[in-house]
């Protein structure tokens, strides 16, 4: 006799209250990596459209918190590629974000063309621990490396903006 | 310790000081000036890359958000939005009330809330009021609301300017149904078998049937589960940003309020700063000490230093009887008053997703302005499926002309685009609509949610 798996009933609950505590965070990842405020949101809605239109999907999934930084990651590499496969198809004639007095794009962008000079997977390591605030283990998690992979990454890519700055310093 | 292992950790020394590995490292540091020198520069990188402030999350993205995040809209989700709205008038004061109304009546249960007066509660016990106020479902339930609202508007559009219209709401548990009828005095009336909706008005000349979660009574289906709308104040509470909550014990009475700030940026319009959900608003809600059951609510909105009541529960009844045939009788649809038979349209049959998923909101709204003045509608029509009464949407805008597309912007809380057009209609009048368009489904494709 085969026994149907039972679907953890509070499965989607668990995705809900994610949603819940992670929001902030999961939109500043999606507009980092995009630098469009509507592009952030849609990337981010499209993501959760999709874990809850299948919650049975998520049944195998152990961390759930991981493989919903992961799904998005991946969302905005897909759009980052489709961006530079057609330069120009994902040009908006909307206004993006208003521009704010708060200043954090500039932020943004000087910390952006900093980690585009180091090798990517370097970057993105250096991205989800300082700007999107996740733990090593989560890196790790939502990487697929082991522990010690993702913190070295980080230790080499901030060795590298390191000897960057230091090389900019010299230069001026 | 080795060096190696103290560098690739370097980052402990800040984020966990009192670990027992940073406190072995600052052993290490003591008498290894090469690796004390490592750390310090590469905590100035680290630093260099910490960026100094953050950006704020919109309030659209936070509106996204709710229907993910346990809100009403994820326990009963919506499919896109097949509700009908009647059309507005072209005299109307502001093309976007109903609009923002409807995100108003949602906006305002999922408010951050801040206490202005009175001794704080802390969100916990807050969260513990709401929570046994959740307590048994009842098998019937009776409210009469009274909520400043057009007659002819959709339930959600609250609008501080209108009169009170009553509003009648009656439900009945069927097992895991809930069957219910929802009626505006004057205005439409909403019927649900737990399967099925059906919608009328008597100036609808379509009348339109759907899912359960066809969602015409839009965010006023909290209403219909007081769990609903007290589980909602419940999450609030428990996320605890800076949430603050007044409590009262009256009695055998026990009175919760709960006030939120205005939300999001409002950018344009008049019309837009008197909505609800862009207002200082305060819920306050009143529940029977002895069953912990929900008895009174009540929505304030703070205008020019003043408060101003919006809605009203005047009666909450539990477990009265409730006759099954009357609750769920449908009309018989009388002929159009110009001939023609009057039937009920199948949402679900006609809905789509939208039009010009690849366009931009303004794009969209020029080729709706577009096939609007034309008459062929017949592109366009997914993009209007909020108005099935396409006969009168040409009747009205049919001829015009389409003068100026301005540019989309968003406002407020709502999380769609408004497009602002300058027009000319067929008798030479000639004024401003301002589109809300949305695309927030699977096929990001764009639809209009009011303005017409």
């Amino acid at each position: 006799m085969q026994l149907s798996l039972s679907f953890r009933p509070d499965r989607r609950r668990e995705l809900e209250k994610l949603v819940g505590r992670e929001q902030d965070r999961l939109y500043r990842f999606a507009l980092f990596r995009t630098g469009s405020d509507e592009d952030a949101q849609d990337l981010v809605q499209e993501v959760l459209l999709r874990l809850f239109a299948d919650v049975s999907a998520l049944r195998g999934v152990r961390d759930l918190k991981a493989y919903l930084y992961r799904a998005l990651a991946n969302e905005c590499l897909h759009l980052l590629r489709r961006r530079q496969a057609c330069p120009h198809a994902g040009e908006e004639e909307i206004p993006d974000r208003p521009a704010e007095e708060d200043g954090w794009q500039q932020d943004y962008e000087r910390i952006r063309r900093m980690l585009r000079r180091i090798p990517p997977e370097q970057a993105e390591a250096i991205c989800m621990h300082t700007l999107d605030g996740l733990s090593f283990a989560e890196i790790a998690e939502v990487l697929e490396v082991p522990l010690s992979t993702a913190k070295s990454r980080y230790q080499r890519g901030v060795e590298r903006v390191k000897d960057l700055l230091k090389q900019e310093k010299t230069d001026d | 310790m080795k060096c190696d292992e103290l560098r690739t950790n370097f980052f402990l020394l800040r984020e966990a000081p009192d670990s027992e590995e940073a406190r072995e490292m600052r052993r290490h540091l003591a008498h290894c000036p090469d690796c004390a020198r490592y750390v310090r520069q590469m905590e100035q990188a680290a630093d260099w890359l910490r960026p100094r402030r953050l950006p704020q999350t919109p309030a659209s993205f936070r509106r996204r958000m709710e229907r993910f995040s346990g809100g009403a809209a994820a326990r009963s989700p919506r499919r896109g939005s097949a509700l009908l709205r009647r059309l507005r008038p072209w005299q109307a004061a502001a093309a976007v009330a109903v609009v923002v109304g409807c995100a108003a009546l949602l906006a305002l249960f999922f408010a951050p809330s801040r206490l202005e007066a009175g001794q704080p509660l802390a969100p916990a016990e807050a969260a513990a009021y709401f929570a046994r106020a959740l307590g048994a479902e009842p098998r019937t339930m009776e409210v009469q609301l009274a909520v400043r609202t057009p007659r002819g508007e959709n339930f959600a559009a609250i609008d501080a300017d209108s009169a009170f219209v009553r509003h009648r709401l009656t439900t009945l548990r069927e097992g895991s149904k809930l069957l219910w009828r929802m009626e505006k005095e004057g205005g439409r009336t909403v019927v649900s078998d737990g399967e099925r909706q059906w919608m009328w008005s008597p100036d609808f000349s379509v009348c339109v049937t759907g899912a359960a979660h066809a969602g015409f009574t839009e965010e006023f289906s909290l209403l219909l589960r007081p769990r609903d709308l007290l589980a909602a104040e419940q999450e609030i509470a428990e996320s605890g940003e800076g949430i603050a909550y007044e409590l009262r014990e009256d009695g055998a009475q026990t009175r919760l309020t709960v006030s939120a700030p205005r939300q999001g940026e409002i950018r344009r319009g008049t019309g837009i700063d008197r909505t609800l959900g862009n207002a200082e608003n305060t819920r306050t809600y009143v529940f029977d000490r002895a069953s912990g059951r929900l008895t009174e609510f009540r929505i304030t909105i703070r205008r020019q230093g003043r408060e101003e009541e919006v809605a009203r529960a005047e009666a909450i009844r539990y477990n009265v009887p409730v006759d099954r045939a009357l609750l769920l009788a449908l009309p018989a649809l009388p002929p159009l008053s110009g001939g023609g038979k009057r039937e009920w349209l199948d949402v679900e049959a006609t809905d789509s997703e939208g039009i010009a998923r690849h366009r931009t909101a303004r794009t969209a709204a020029r080729r709706i302005a577009e096939a609007l003045a034309s008459g062929r509608l017949e592109p366009v029509l997914p993009a209007l499926k909020s108005y099935p009464d396409t006969a009168l949407l040409l009747k009205v805008y049919g001829g015009m002309k389409v003068e100026e597309v301005g540019k989309a912007y968003r406002s407020g809380s709502y999380a769609g685009w408004y497009v602002p057009l300058r027009v000319t209609l067929r008798d030479g009048r000639q004024g401003e609509l301002i589109l809300a368009l949305r695309n927030d489904n699977p096929s990001r494709a764009w639809y209009v949610d009011g303005g017409l």
